[in-house]
């Protein structure tokens, strides 16, 4: 499971960590139990600040996607499930995103699909 | 296969000028100054020398630069994949040279600074373990554009290995004893300073395995993990664990040697045989102890 951050995006990057986790979560590739890196780590993985990763944790926490149990670590606890409808919805989107950026920069659907399942193979 | 190079082919022949003539030229001055009136065999014996320190200083010269043509093949037993194999063999060049910078960098110290004074293992062995400490020290230029990190947790105990682990811990309990023998009796309390020091050695690369453990790796595919995995392993128990253990061992040799004079022999006995074990282990660890797998069938452990 990876995470992928872009500080030139308006999306403030604790949001950008924490929308991610959600939606691993809630479409069950993050499993209940799975123990999430800590804060140290993963803010050294994504060269940011610890407070950035901490505000992150911290908001996931609050909404009960998360619990930090002492020096044990963080865990994803159980939350609700998103259906598959959820997921085509949340696809869509970004093949729309995908779509228009391959089109203005003039590349067609063989490339643009290509270039889909290379980065796809690289994760 | 990419392959990385601490220094230019035009620096290192500089060096091997440069040394040549420093070592070679009294050599030459000492048996050869007279050729005309010297005998044959004196100056078959310079040419000789000469030729031997050459082959010497082109050795190190070599090493220094980073020629290190065994990483490739030894890479090439650890990981199947290209991909993985360049990542393992950059890493190994890498960390056999600050090795090897490390450990000559002791020797000439001991050599030149001290006069030959003191222990050569204990500047030996120093020199590696500080040359493994800052090899681990580096650490991947992050890209421009979106960063990437896994969600998978990475911690020291998932590689050091049991048996590297369970040496650090013995060589601090003997340390902690030699501590509080040293401190009860009284003319072996430097025999407490040596211990203490051996303790510090172990805590101070402990803290540097922490930081290999935890060092950044952006997300990459599950082959390249592997590998990378495999290189935190090899750098935490190979790279740093044995090195502080003989280094931590040779000055558990020294401090027991102090104990002479209230156990008699045999502490003498002791600082020998531990000295010994330290002295073997460091000639088989120099290199990382991976010249074995040249010889192997593919194992292809990443």
């Amino acid at each position: 499971m990876m995470l992928a951050i872009d500080p030139s995006i308006p999306l403030p990057v604790y949001e950008q960590i924490r929308e991610q986790i959600v939606r691993m979560v809630t479409s069950g590739t993050l499993r209940v139990g799975h123990r999430l890196p800590t804060i140290r780590q993963l803010a050294i993985d994504l060269g940011l600040a610890k407070g950035t990763v901490a505000r992150a944790y911290d908001l996931l926490e609050s909404e009960s996607v998360i619990e930090t149990k002492g020096r044990q670590g963080s865990f994803v606890v159980d939350s609700p499930q998103a259906t598959p409808a959820d997921r085509a919805a949340v696809l869509t989107r970004a093949a729309e995103t995908l779509a228009v950026i391959a089109k203005q920069s003039g590349a067609d659907i063989d490339e643009t699909q290509n270039a889909l399942t290379q980065a796809f193979q690289r994760l | 296969m990419r392959t990385w190079h601490p220094w230019s082919p035009r620096t290192t022949g500089a060096v091997v000028l440069l040394a040549t003539l420093a070592v070679g030229g009294p050599v030459l001055g000492i048996t050869g100054a007279n050729v005309g009136s010297v005998p044959i065999l004196r100056i078959i014996i310079a040419a000789l020398v000469l030729l031997l320190v050459l082959l010497a200083v082109i050795k190190i010269a070599a090493t220094l630069a980073g020629f290190d043509p065994d990483a490739p093949l030894i890479a090439a037993r650890l990981a199947a994949r290209a991909d993985q194999q360049d990542l393992l063999a950059r890493w190994l060049q890498r960390t056999r040279w600050a090795r090897n910078v490390g450990g000559y960098t002791g020797i000439a110290w001991w050599v030149f600074g001290t006069r030959g004074q003191g222990d050569p293992l204990l500047f030996g062995v120093g020199g590696v373990a500080l040359g493994s400490m800052a090899a681990q020290l580096h650490q991947i230029r992050r890209r421009t554009g979106p960063r990437t990190a896994s969600l998978d947790p990475r911690v020291l105990s998932d590689y050091l290995p049991d048996h590297a682990r369970r040496r650090m811990i013995a060589v601090a309990a003997a340390a902690s004893i030699m501590i509080v023998a040293g401190l009860a009796v009284p003319e072996a309390e430097p025999s407490a300073r040596w211990a203490t020091a051996a303790i510090a050695v172990l805590v101070l690369v402990h803290a540097v395995q922490r930081r290999v453990a935890a060092r950044p790796r952006p997300a990459v595919t599950i082959e390249l993990r592997h590998a990378d995995d495999l290189a935190r392993e090899l750098a935490v128990g190979r790279g740093l664990a044995y090195p502080a253990t003989y280094l931590s061992l040779a000055m558990i040799a020294h401090g027991a040697a102090y104990f002479e004079p209230s156990i008699g022999a045999f502490a003498t006995a002791v600082s020998t045989l531990v000295w010994l074990y330290a002295l073997r282990s460091w000639m088989q660890n120099r290199r990382l102890g991976l010249d074995y797998l040249i010889d192997e069938p593919q194992p292809a452990r990443a």
